[in-house]
């Protein structure tokens, strides 16, 4: 079983993102369940969804403490939310970041990736300026990373689930997953890749 | 069914381990006063009831024997501090550091407002407003005295680009920001200001040239502390203040006034010398700096038959025998050929002087005229006959070589020309004679041939223009000559130019021109003293200012004087605001992008993450703040920004 | 067709609402309930779902809603949660005795104090001697399932049904979950042919005074409608598995035959429960679970079969009464106590108020129900920090 944690900020579409992956991977064949940290949600405070995969149905119904990977759908969480806490040794660490991978030195002994979302989502008009809505393309980033499904099964779920600018996240996923293939198996064991 | 025991299983968390979620557990936000798990006897800070809680019931709250102090962490309930027996809590949310919710950061950001940016002398106007609101006219004019040594002149001939750029003419109409500059210098015409000069410095400046420009260097070059002598070609100073702008413009009394003040600074003037025919300009090399000021002596000619006439002349000629000489008859009908300043002071002249029929003849339309709008409306008050889309093509003269008819040509207008405005061509066909005494050609002028050294070209390479000579060497430059825009305003902001150049290449330190000019606009000489820290130096459109917080209020107009009456001489036409006006006038300005402490932000803010401290400014406690943004929706005036917070993240 | 899809717990109760082809909805929104009627508002303003969505101001309101709506004699559904089922509980007895054929969905949020909005089961149990049935789900699949399921029990029975389901381990988990083909749904639950059925042309009234010499009567046919559903469950849980290939009984019981410790659990703590059973019986440990499907009425004959097997039952509750201990342990008690050679019963309250049921728990919970003795009593407190609890001394 795999287990992700993606942290986000209340408004960015982290539980969406979880959703997304889900249903992306489901489509695939495998089994999935996915939630959110339940808190008291607010815009802009630090949250986090989670999300399991496996070869059978899920019958684990706990919290996740001790991810295989985490998704970081904004950087100052690396500051203020307790982003690798539980993160099992070698993980990937995804982060909508426009820095290097190798700037987040204090990650070490993971598998960190970093891509510029904000960018990619205002580039294609999700979410405004000072708060792009990234969910759709971390989610593809992930995907691409971590390879638990295709591009084609996140964009189905988009098309299935996401209620406006489909056609907008569909090319942002796609960018997104296209970039992260010049990183993938360049992150090794313990050292940042970019 | 036997009764079952009762056992409480203690200790199995850590065994089961349970993950710490990532968010603030309900129960911990009863708590928020206890610094840690040590038992102290201020750490309860719950009330039990007694019964069957033995923990004493404190007689103040836990917050007051704090001291009303926050802490940073949460209670965790352990064995010296257990739990209440039910979720009571005296505490405060302080523990809670709502910061961590931000995308984006608030950051009090100070901005210099689009008046000082338009203004090439780089006037602070805000700060004026202020001070002027608050009756302060002393400080409001040593404020403008920092950057402009001529309110009184500006306040009345300047072309007020400050008003163009001002945000508030985007939401009813620009302040009047001439008539309050006009309004201080006049109220306080009669101070002993005693302005201070800089440390006394033993080097010598020439200036060539007594016009705004040379007299705006002289001006700031002697509050540095230099020895300044001033060659001037005509008797008197001003240039074209004196011997150009009527005086129903420009009192003279005003005039001399500014242009004493300046002498009063210590000046040597060297008046009725031009250099190089009475002196040559080797008589200069005994200075350590010298500047060129020249004005542009020589007017442009039409190139038709007839200009040579005898009464032929051309505007600043016209204008500048009335102003030395007064009053002279030319003849009951005038033809004036323009439609810049100089036109419209020939025509509005002649109507003074008793002139009948004055007719303007301008090849394009009025709203071509380069002219102020205002300066045509008064003309056209006082009866002159403006022709539009017209040209002369020849001037008829007698066997005395005067010009009697002027034949003109009907013109329309066409593609726009290399200057942005419609090209006028001829109808064929139209042309008519307008019979005349005397003609004026004002269609511009160009640079006196005699300024400048024979072999002297101007070089704009550096940060400021220079002329060089082989013979003489290398002059500054201010005035006509090194200007784009041939304005008063533009002369004096030269001036300063000059003279910062000149004070930073004798003192030996460069001036870092980028950080003494506010923003894209003018350089400012507060800031060349480093009185003024250059902050954000950056301007504020009108979409930053917050329309909730003005209300719509037109500005100030002028009285004027009526037309009957100021035909009959030269008397000031317009008068001026009063001091009641202008107290409203200062209040109507939106301080673009500056603080001005009205407390929005440090209200609005619902988290109290904004602290106002002694000095009337205000900080922002980041580890509350969350970015809402509404302290910059709220603020006026755009002085708070919202950033991006990238503190704490790992450097590249 | 069936479809399947990934969607939470909340969601799968308004399919299962939209194909019972429900004709009113009223609820009022609540944590962690809120998507359920999200959804089926967004339904009926979309038009595919012909139902009226009643909007009231309090959950009193939106029972008293269905209650009119049902008393016409249309299909209706109402959700809610904690606070807001309290607030109905007037209303909820008047239903059961007013024999509506309502159905509820509650998601199993903790009562307050303290301020609560993660998962225990006390709001629903407190509901226990309404007479409303109670079904409680383990999973999203079983949740659409038994809302459809709960419509042919509570027509059949003429008693409204409340299908339980915990408070964000299901209800905002999505996990995949078959949709029914409408047709397939039509066929298992035809349209309602109401019993008592307000009629402009035969003009009564409802609900009115009862003396003495009738109220215990009515009462005895509710508790004769719940007899009826013991049997009822299994059949038509059967005839869903004929259909849709999901069987559903009161009780499901997993390894039970040869087990030494059988688990008794109710709702989502299940799945992780067979987690850690599987593991047990890998290890050759002679584990079982008994889950607990139908609450109300009380399986008492089923729950005997198979609990008197064992030597020992540890009952996990998500709940307390309070003075008295775990509610399904304290049934469970009560269903056994007449046996001879009854197990000895275990309660373990565990995860109030939405405190995690990690698999470590289970298994220190199965080490201590396999080792506990008599003396240090039956009644457990599993998982409490009294670290953090004054100590009288």
């Amino acid at each position: 079983m795999i287990e992700v944690r993606i942290h986000g900020r209340g408004g960015q579409g982290a539980v969406i993102a979880s959703k997304l992956l889900a249903s992306a991977i489901f489509s695939e064949g495998k089994y999935v369940q996915c939630f959110p940290a339940i808190g008291v949600e607010r815009r802009g405070a630090p949250v986090a969804a989670f999300l399991r995969v496996d070869d059978r149905f899920i019958y684990l119904r706990t919290d996740i403490a001790e991810p295989d990977h985490v998704v970081v759908l904004d950087q100052r969480l690396i500051v203020v939310a307790p982003v690798t806490e539980g993160l099992k040794p070698n993980g990937i660490i995804l982060i909508n970041s426009a820095r290097s991978a190798r700037s987040f030195s204090s990650l070490q002994g993971y598998r960190v990736y970093t891509i510029d979302a904000n960018q990619i989502a205002g580039d294609h008009g999700l979410g405004s300026e000072t708060a792009p809505i990234v969910n759709t393309v971390m989610a593809a980033a992930f995907l691409k990373v971590s390879q638990l499904a295709t591009i084609e099964g996140l964009c189905k779920a988009i098309e299935d689930e996401v209620p406006i600018k489909r056609q907008a996240n569909i090319a942002a996923s796609n960018q997104a997953y296209a970039r992260m293939q010049a990183f993938v198996g360049t992150a090794m064991k313990g050292e940042a890749g970019e | 069914m036997s009764k079952p025991n009762q056992t409480a299983q203690p200790g199995k968390t850590a065994t089961t381990g349970a993950p710490v979620r990532t968010i603030e557990p309900a129960v911990a936000a009863t708590g928020g006063l206890a610094a840690d798990d040590e038992p102290t006897a201020e750490s309860h800070a719950v009330i039990g009831d007694g019964s069957n809680v033995s923990v004493p019931a404190p007689n103040k709250s836990a917050a007051e024997r704090q001291g009303g102090s926050e802490r940073s962490e949460p209670i965790r309930f352990g064995p010296s501090f257990p739990l209440p027996i039910a979720p009571i809590s005296q505490g405060t949310t302080a523990f809670i550091h709502t910061g961590s919710w931000r995308y984006l950061k608030p950051r009090y950001v100070n901005k210099v407002p689009p008046c000082r940016v338009g203004c090439p002398a780089a006037m602070p106007v805000e700060r004026v407003m202020t001070l002027v609101e608050g009756g302060k006219y002393e400080a409001a004019i040593r404020e403008i005295l920092d950057e402009n040594p001529f309110p009184g002149i500006c306040g009345r001939v300047c072309y007020h680009p400050c008003e163009t750029a001002c945000n508030r003419g985007q939401y009813d109409s620009p302040l009047a920001i001439q008539l309050t500059e006009r309004f201080i210098a006049d109220e306080t015409a009669d101070l002993d200001l005693q302005l201070e000069g800089g440390p006394r410095q033993k080097e010598s400046v020439a200036i060539v040239g007594g016009g705004p420009a040379g007299m705006a260097a002289a001006y700031f070059l002697l509050r540095l502390g230099y020895q300044v002598t001033l060659f001037e070609a005509e008797n008197r100073l001003g240039g074209i203040l004196r011997y150009g702008i009527p005086p129903y413009r420009l009192p003279r009394a005003i005039l001399d006034q500014e242009l004493n003040r300046v002498v009063a600074l210590g000046l040597k003037v060297q008046s009725g010398v031009r250099v190089g025919r009475d002196i040559p300009w080797s008589a200069l090399r005994g200075f350590n700096a010298r500047m060129l000021a020249p004005g542009l002596g020589k007017s442009r000619l039409l190139g038709i038959a007839g200009e040579d006439a005898q009464n032929a002349e051309s505007g600043l000629e016209f204008l500048r025998r009335f102003n030395t000489e007064g009053p002279r008859h030319i003849g009951k009908k005038l033809v004036v050929i323009g439609g810049g300043n100089t036109a419209i002071d020939v025509v509005r002249t002649a109507i003074r002087a008793g002139c009948g029929d004055v007719n303007l003849l301008y090849r394009r339309t009025r709203a071509e005229m380069p002219a102020l709008a205002g300066e045509v409306d008064e003309a056209d008050r006082e009866g002159v006959a403006m022709s539009f889309l017209s040209l002369p093509i020849r001037f008829i003269v007698d066997t005395a070589n005067r010009v009697v008819a002027v034949e003109a040509v009907k013109m329309k207008l066409s593609e726009p020309d290399e200057s942005n405005r419609p090209r006028p061509i001829p109808i064929p066909g139209s042309e008519w004679i307008i019979e005349t005494d005397h003609v004026v050609v004002a269609v511009g002028e160009s640079e006196h041939a005699s300024a400048m050294p024979d072999d002297a070209a101007l070089c704009r390479e550096q940060a400021f223009p220079l002329i060089q000579s082989g013979d003489q060497g290398e002059f500054y430059v201010g005035g006509d000559l090194s200007n784009d825009t041939l304005t008063v305003v533009s002369a004096i902001a030269s001036g300063k130019r000059a003279a910062i150049a000149i004070d930073s290449d004798l003192r030996g330190r460069l001036a870092d021109w980028k950080a003494i000019r506010v923003a894209d606009g003018g350089l400012s000489f507060t800031r060349y003293l480093g009185k003024e820290t250059p902050g954000h130096n950056r301007s504020i459109a009108i979409d930053r200012i917050n329309p909730d917080y003005f209300k719509k209020q037109e500005r100030a107009r002028t009285p004027r004087l009526s037309v009957r009456v100021r035909v009959a001489g030269f008397e000031e036409v317009n008068l001026g605001y009063a001091q009641s006006a202008a107290e409203v006038e200062a209040k109507r300005c939106f301080h673009c992008g500056v603080c001005t402490a009205c407390d929005n932000c440090y209200i609005f803010c619902p988290d109290a993450a904004v602290e106002k401290k002694p000095d009337n400014t205000f900080s922002i406690r980041y580890e509350y703040c969350k970015g809402c943004g509404i302290c910059a929706t709220e603020c006026p005036r755009g002085a708070l920004d919202m950033v991006a917070d990238e503190e704490g993240i790992n450097d590249e | 067709m069936s479809e399947r899809k990934v969607i939470m717990g909340n969601h799968a109760v308004s399919y299962g609402v939209k194909l019972a082809r429900v004709q009113v909805i009223s609820a009022y929104p609540i944590t962690p309930q809120t998507q359920v009627v999200e959804m089926l508002s967004e339904m009926c303003a979309d038009a595919v779902l012909a139902a009226k969505f009643l909007k009231v101001e309090s959950e009193h309101s939106a029972l008293a809603a269905v209650i009119g709506a049902a008393t016409l004699g249309v299909r209706t559904f109402t959700a809610t949660s904690a606070q807001g089922l309290a607030l109905m509980h007037e209303l909820v007895h008047w239903s059961a005795g007013s024999r509506l054929p309502l159905v509820m969905a509650d998601v199993n949020r903790a009562m307050a104090p303290g301020w609560s909005i993660w998962p225990d089961q006390l709001d629903a149990l407190s509901q226990r001697d309404t007479g409303w049935l109670q079904l409680y789900c383990e999973s999203n699949q079983e949740i659409l399932d038994l809302t459809l399921l709960a419509y042919r029990l509570a027509e059949s029975l003429s008693m409204p049904v409340m299908v339980v389901y915990d408070a964000f381990v299901l209800s905002h988990t999505s996990e995949p979950v078959e949709i029914p083909d409408q047709s397939e749904v039509d066929a298992y639950l035809p349209a309602l042919a109401s019993r008592t059925k307000l009629d402009l042309k035969t003009p009564a009234a409802f609900g009115g005074l009862t003396s003495p010499e009738y109220y215990f009567e009515f009462r005895y046919m509710m508790q004769q409608a719940h007899d009826r559903a013991l049997v009822l469950m299994d059949e038509i849980g059967a005839e869903f598995g004929r259909r849709f290939g999901r069987n559903y009984g009161a009780l499901e019981t997993i390894d039970c035959d040869d087990a030494e410790l059988i688990l008794v659990t109710a709702g989502a703590s299940s799945s992780t429960t067979r987690v850690v059973v599987q593991e047990r019986r890998r290890r050759g440990q002679n584990i079982g679970i008994v889950k607990l499907r139908l609450f109300r009425p009380f399986p008492v004959d089923a729950i005997r079969r198979v609990l008197r097997k064992a030597r020992r039952v540890a009952v996990i509750d998500r709940n307390l009464s309070v003075g008295c201990g775990g509610i399904f342990a304290q049934e469970i008690r009560a269903a056994l106590c007449d046996l001879s050679d009854r197990p000895e019963i275990l309660g373990y309250v565990a995860g109030l108020g939405g405190r995690d049921i990690t698999l470590a728990l289970l298994n220190a919970l199965i080490d201590d129900a396999l080792e506990r003795k008599a003396e240090e009593g039956y009644l457990v407190f599993w998982g409490l920090k009294e670290e953090t609890l004054y100590v009288e001394r």
